[in-house]
């Protein structure tokens, strides 16, 4: 039984509990009646994200091997990692690295590009990114296209990037405002969540914003995540992170650590309000279940700490002065030939037969110094 | 009276010091004086039956042992072309015969190298000689030298040559004296000396002791008294191939010896001259036996130039060659307080040092090594290359700190971003601390007006 997508549920009466306060809640939210306003606000972001939604979706059909000279999934992943990196060094907010990525998926899905392209591509769609976060904050850019060329080694230059950047947003035809990508998806899903728990005086659930936005970097960049529904990909997350919570949760309840309260029973209503999230999405049950599995592998194989398959190769360009001696040995220019220890040495002359008395080990008188310390001098 | 103290007639500009001290030829009692005897011109060894070619020979070689003044350079020129010619002859004597090396000859041969060889090395013209910048002086007697050494060298490697009765005349003083002579500022000597001193350590299993603690003791008198001598890197070189020739299990000497003598040579100011040589020995002594690896690390660590950028840039060198031979197992042993130095090196401001240990990232095996230890390898370097990230002055070198961050980031992302985080956490920390500080200092300035305000207006209001 699906019932129309609202926050009012057969135990209404403890969801509109009013004056109630939930850290969670919004700023100044004190009143119903400002709640009430924001919820309708809230409802209409929503509405207007799912009627935007295909436009922003991409639908990548890439091999997994290069033979046809056809760009990969592994030369994807290794844009999106790129782009991870850029962000970190440029300290960018993550934003910036989600639009980047989509800008980037969307190209690839409408035209198909050789995988000689990809580094500018890449360095382009980064480029776009930080022109509309800078348009929408008002703000402006902290990076240059110079420095975005030179930091990720693509191999071209600023004017190629500018060039690269106009064809795309043609393409992709994109408009004034910004693209809505699964990090604005990710922190609507969220807000409503947590305003739901809220509702059902659920204080001890979090859902921090930071660790939520980490993930979904983990997930983007992996090209198995890349043809899932936004919506879908961010409830999984969303939801994903609550079950992290919950069971944290009985655990220290059932450790008698913590606060001492058992995960109240209204917890579980959060799975109804995801239900009615789904239906009010559209979203089948198919399609959910699948993008909680991808995600699913993708967090594990990021738990797992394990190293990524593919390695950029990436430019180490020294000073001459550091080239000339890297190694103290590159100087040698022969060496003596081997003196073989209680042997007879073998010099450049041909060998001669030995004789006996000559490899007698007595004669050999091991008077190194075997104290700690050491004579200097040693009078034989 | 005489005009003020003798202190003050003293110029120190006067040009008289800066005129050139002619070289005044010193005579010496080395060499004879031309009042004496001239060389005989005797007949040639090829000519004379082979029945009195031992006397002839032995003759031969005692007219070799006449030394001549080679600092004059017009003195005696018909007899040092005698000589010239004779110590010439006897050299294609020896290589071509067969059976000239009758047991009477060794003791001759002997006594006309140590005739020749054996001389007081005169103090160097150049009292602040620096050997990696100025030209060495070359030995003056040369031409006669360089025909004894040739001479000396084709004598040990002689198909002939017996060690059971070399080992009579080629004695332990007479090692003694070669071994001195490893101090000769003429690059040219200490190449044969070197040649010949391996030629003998081979031949004579019974010198061997007394040649390695005669190093030994030229070593440390090298690296904790004098901190001169010429000839360290050629007796390197024959070391590197008698550890080379090591039997194993490695006797306890050796690694003694490892430890006292090759790893204090670090020390020295002068290590360029002689690095190469002595980081292939302990690179030979780690294939040998890895269990020395640690110690070995530890001593270079220990020893780790502090205030001398060229140095360390010929450490990491170093350290990069024994990372290439090391095994798994022993790099996790020293793992920690090596990637500790690492992460300051890399935070030095010398270009060339940051540089270097930066490209330890290039290199396969390494990278391989890290991965598998990278729980422990990342948080030691990640404070370091996110600092420099943002702070370094070179360009060089933030390009070459993003590719680590970034093989570091597809090595382990999630410690990447833990690491990451942390590091941001407690950069917020410190700016919030300051701030606080700066707070309080301006409270406690304006605690200070407003003190100083009330005494100026009035002392009844003042506390």
């Amino acid at each position: 039984m699906r019932c129309r997508f609202t926050l009012r549920s057969r135990r209404s009466s403890t969801m509109l509990r009013s004056g109630a306060r939930h850290p969670d809640a919004d700023e100044g939210a004190s009143t119903s009646g400002e709640r009430d306003c924001r919820t309708r606000q809230l409802h209409a972001t929503l509405a207007e994200y799912l009627q935007l939604e295909h436009k922003f979706q991409p639908k990548l059909c890439l091999p997994a091997n290069g033979e046809n000279g056809e760009v990969t999934t592994g030369a994807r992943d290794g844009a999106a990692h790129v782009l991870r990196c850029l962000k970190v060094w440029f300290d960018l907010p993550a934003d910036v690295l989600i639009s980047a990525i989509n800008l980037f998926d969307r190209f690839l899905t409408k035209m198909k590009v050789r995988p000689c392209h990809i580094p500018c591509i890449t360095v382009s769609c980064m480029n776009i990114a930080m022109d509309e976060h800078a348009a929408v904050t008002k703000t402006s850019r902290k990076v240059t296209v110079e420095e975005l060329v030179s930091v990720s080694q693509s191999a071209c230059t600023a004017g190629d990037v500018a060039r690269m950047s106009r064809v795309i947003a043609d393409k992709l035809s994109l408009a004034e405002r910004c693209s809505v990508t699964a990090i604005h998806w990710l922190r609507l899903l969220r807000t409503l969540v947590a305003r739901a728990a809220a509702e059902l005086q659920l204080r001890a659930l979090v859902l921090p914003e930071s660790e939520l936005i980490n993930l979904l970097e983990i997930a983007v960049c992996d090209a198995g995540c890349v043809n899932s529904r936004t919506s879908e990909l961010a409830l999984v997350l969303v939801y994903h992170q609550l079950e992290k919570e919950l069971v944290e949760l009985s655990r220290a309840a059932a450790e008698g650590a913590g606060e001492g309260q058992a995960v109240p029973e209204d917890a579980y209503y959060l799975y109804e309000f995801a239900a009615q999230l789904q239906a009010h999405c559209h979203m089948t049950d198919a399609s959910l279940v699948s993008a909680r599995n991808l995600v699913r592998g993708v967090i594990s194989r990021y738990e797992a700490r394990q190293a990524a398959p593919q390695r950029q190769r990436l430019v180490w360009r020294l000073s001459e002065r550091t080239l000339k001696v890297l190694r103290p040995t590159d100087r040698l220019t022969s060496l003596l030939p081997t003196i073989e220890e209680q042997h007879f040495a073998v010099d450049v002359t041909p060998k001669r037969t030995r004789s006996g008395s000559e490899s007698s080990e007595s004669e050999e008188t091991s008077d190194w110094p075997r104290s700690p310390v050491l004579p200097v001098y040693c009078d034989n | 009276m005489s005009s003020g103290t003798f202190v003050d007639r003293i110029d120190p500009f006067a040009k008289r010091s800066l005129k050139k001290k002619t070289k005044k030829s010193q005579g010496s009692s080395r060499y004879r004086n031309t009042q004496d005897v001239e060389l005989q011109v005797l007949p040639l060894l090829k000519d004379v039956p082979s029945s009195e070619q031992e006397e002839l020979f032995i003759r031969k070689l005692r007219q070799c042992c006449v030394a001549f003044d080679f600092m004059d350079p017009v003195a005696d020129l018909k007899g040092k072309e005698i000589k010239r010619a004779t110590l010439n002859e006897l050299v294609e004597y020896i290589t071509a015969g067969r059976g000239v090396l009758t047991e009477p000859v060794y003791p001759e041969i002997i006594k006309m190298i140590s005739a020749n060889l054996f001389r007081t090395l005169p103090p160097s013209d150049n009292p602040d000689f620096d050997p990696e910048e100025d030209d060495p002086t070359l030995e003056a007697s040369w031409p006669h030298l360089q025909l004894v050494y040739e001479f000396f060298l084709r004598f040990l490697e002689s198909t002939d040559f017996q060690p059971t009765i070399g080992k009579k005349v080629i004695d332990q003083k007479f090692v003694l004296q070669l071994l001195d002579l490893f101090d000769s500022e003429d690059p040219r000597e200490r190449d044969f000396l070197k040649t010949v001193l391996h030629r003998i350590y081979g031949k004579f299993l019974g010198l061997r002791a007394f040649i390695r603690k005669q190093i030994n003791n030229i070593f440390l008198r090298f690296v904790y008294e004098t901190e001169h001598f010429n000839g360290v890197g050629e007796l390197l070189e024959i070391l590197g191939s008698i550890i080379n020739g090591f039997a194993l299990p490695l006797k306890s000497e050796h690694k003694q010896f490892l430890v006292k003598v090759l790893l204090p040579l670090h020390k020295v100011k002068c290590l360029s001259l002689y690095h190469a040589q002595l980081a292939y020995c302990v690179v030979q002594f780690l294939e040998k036996d890895a269990t020395l690896t640690e110690p070995v690390v530890r001593g270079l660590l220990k020893f780790w130039p502090k205030t001398c950028s060229q140095k360390e840039v010929m450490f990491l060198g170093e350290i990069e060659e024994i990372l290439d031979v090391i095994e798994p197992a022993q790099f996790a042993k020293i793992q920690e307080q090596l990637f500790r130095q690492i992460a300051k090196c890399v935070s030095s401001p010398h270009f060339q040092v940051a540089e270097r240990a930066l490209y330890y990232w290039n290199n396969e095996y390494i990278l391989s090594l890290m991965e598998e230890n990278n729980q422990v390898i990342m948080p030691i370097m990640f404070p370091a290359l996110y600092r420099m990230s943002k702070e370094h002055w070179n360009q060089t070198i933030v390009t070459l700190v993003y590719n680590v961050l970034k093989t570091f980031m597809e090595m382990n992302s999630k410690l990447f971003d833990e690491l990451t985080a942390s590091y941001k956490a407690e950069r917020q920390k410190e700016k919030k601390r300051e701030k606080e500080r700066d707070e309080l200092w301006k409270r406690l300035g304006e605690m200070e007006i407003g003190h100083k305000r009330q005494q100026a207006a009035g002392g009844a209001l003042a506390k």
